[in-house]
């Protein structure tokens, strides 16, 4: 068989998912290779564009409309349908009228599965297009709005929003227009107005997680039959700040009529005057196999310590109690930023 | 291996009439395979008129080594009640050495195994070998990766140079 050329020979799906798995710009490269692989890339159903991986031979702080026009470039080369579609830049903070024109661009390939839009430093102002069929919609520092005379997402399966500013209304109707959301994760929303207050109605959710920080008023699970994991993260460090009384019942609130969780995972610096409220949320949740506490606190290390042995004797109070608390529970960490404790 | 003894035995027949007695377990590890046993559970003997006896061999191997894996995983779980994160980690990281030297091969019989587990539906494999092939395209010009596949360059000196000009910067050198 030498001389005989292998990868060539090989169904085109294969090939597309080889270059599916580099940098757009290598596998662009590809388009000289022989006749056969002259319009190959431009099958390519994923693309994934990031500053710092020189992926379109431009990189750094001044070439930021170079960089979006050859985005614009591939992206219209594209036969479609783009299932996938990623952009992680930093410095496009005058951009915001050409990332418009690519997204309207995307909706015209259609097929828009994955949108994943991550902007550092420069939060850019994104209306969305309405994507039929997105599936996973995952923002980082943009202030999003929605399309006029929109229905909603309704393929939508995960929602993640990172220093996102966005309407609590525009949330809201986001959230309760998703009926089949499983995955939600909101954290550190940007808020110029007053505090979001979200609710959940959401029949297939299985994994929520949320950031209790000054953004956020109020979290409620009306319905989530199928919640599986939750998160909360809680790094107030004012303790003498009432919020963060509030802040912590927010966070028992949450999980009042959630059953059904498995997995529990508290990344907080409230535990202290917890204890009794925990163990109430622990025999709230039947099921419970993994149950994971980060505590949070940097202060000097005998406050730590405290904690430790605070933790210690909740973990010993439970040992005693596991079999009318949970029965179901397999495995507890217990962290500090220092060390972590296994059961 | 007193316990595989009692195992179904499924005898897998490569194109070239090649018979391999595998477990049941591992020819499951192919998705075609366990469709065809779900579909019918007394098949003992499998025909694949697709694949060659070195390339099927070599994709039992790939799979037996993952069975094991995964059962001594369980096996240490089962044991100690909970399997430690570090043991974990270090059984995870032998097995993607040994993926890595399972790789060391020729891009003949790199894109047999990408076709075999394509055809077989053995997804680790397939993920193994397209990454595999990414790589040997990856960085290089495209002299290189024809040099690396044996590509016969069909094209015209003058269409090569208009297609170039087309992306430029998709031909200059990374740092």
């Amino acid at each position: 068989m030498e001389g005989v050329d292998p990868i060539s020979a090989l169904p085109d799906e294969i090939k597309i998912s080889v270059l599916s798995q580099l940098d757009v710009k290598y596998a662009i490269r590809t388009l000289v290779l022989s006749h056969s692989w002259r319009h190959l890339w431009t099958h390519l159903p994923c693309l994934r564009l990031g500053y710092l991986q020189d992926q379109l031979g431009v990189v750094g702080a001044n070439v930021s409309s170079y960089w979006i026009q050859r985005v614009h470039h591939v992206v219209s080369s594209l036969r479609g349908p783009l299932v996938h579609f990623e952009l992680v830049h930093r410095f496009l903070s005058n951009q915001t009228p050409l990332i418009q024109r690519l997204l309207d661009l995307l909706l015209q390939k259609g097929g828009v599965q994955t949108l994943h839009l991550e902007f550092f430093y420069h939060p850019l102002q994104v209306h969305l297009p309405p994507f039929h069929s997105l599936k996973v919609l995952q923002l980082y520092q943009c202030h999003v709005l929605l399309p006029t005379g929109f229905h909603g997402f309704n393929s939508l399966t995960t929602l993640e929003l990172e220093q996102v500013e966005i309407s609590n209304d525009h949330l809201h109707f986001l959230i309760h227009t998703s009926n089949n959301l499983t995955t939600f994760s909101g954290t550190q929303f940007v808020r110029n107005q007053s505090p979001l207050s979200v609710n959940f109605s959401s029949p297939l959710l299985r994994y929520l997680k949320f950031e209790i920080d000054h953004s956020i008023e109020n979290v409620l699970v009306i319905s989530a039959p199928c919640l599986e994991q939750v998160e909360i993260i809680n790094y107030n460090q004012d303790r003498t700040d009432p919020s963060s009384k509030k802040l912590s019942l927010v966070a028992l609130g949450l999980l009042i009529s959630v059953a059904t969780v498995s997995s529990l995972n508290l990344r907080c610096n409230i535990l202290r005057r917890m204890c009794d409220a925990f163990f109430w949320l622990l025999r709230s949740m039947p099921f419970l196999e993994e149950l994971n506490l980060t505590h949070g606190d940097y202060e000097v290390s005998d406050q730590i310590n405290r904690v430790v042995i605070l933790m210690e004797e909740l973990l010993g109070k439970k040992r005693d109690g596991i079999s009318c608390l949970n029965q179901t529970l397999k495995s507890v960490i217990i962290r500090t930023f220092l060390e972590a404790i296994s059961c | 291996m007193a316990r595989s003894s009692t195992e179904n035995m499924i005898t897998l027949m490569s194109s070239d009439g090649e018979e391999f007695m595998v477990t049941e377990k591992v020819a499951r590890e192919c998705t075609t395979i366990r469709n065809m046993l779900e579909d019918d559970c007394v098949i003992t003997n499998i025909p694949l008129p697709n694949v060659t006896s070195d390339i099927l061999s070599m994709v039992i191997e790939y799979c037996m080594e993952h069975v094991a894996a995964a059962e001594k995983a369980a096996a240490e779980t089962a044991e100690k009640g909970s399997s430690s994160a570090p043991a974990a980690a270090k059984a995870n990281k032998d097995l993607e050495e040994w993926d890595k030297a399972f790789m060391n091969v020729d891009v003949y019989t790199l894109c047999d195994l990408i076709l075999a587990a394509n055809y077989l539906n053995v997804s680790g494999l397939l993920d193994l070998t397209i990454q595999t092939a990414a790589n040997l395209i990856k960085g290089k010009s495209p002299e290189q990766i024809r040099k690396t596949f044996h590509i016969q360059n069909d094209l015209s000196l003058e269409e090569e140079e208009k297609i170039r000009s087309q992306t430029p910067w998709a031909f200059e050198k990374s740092e």
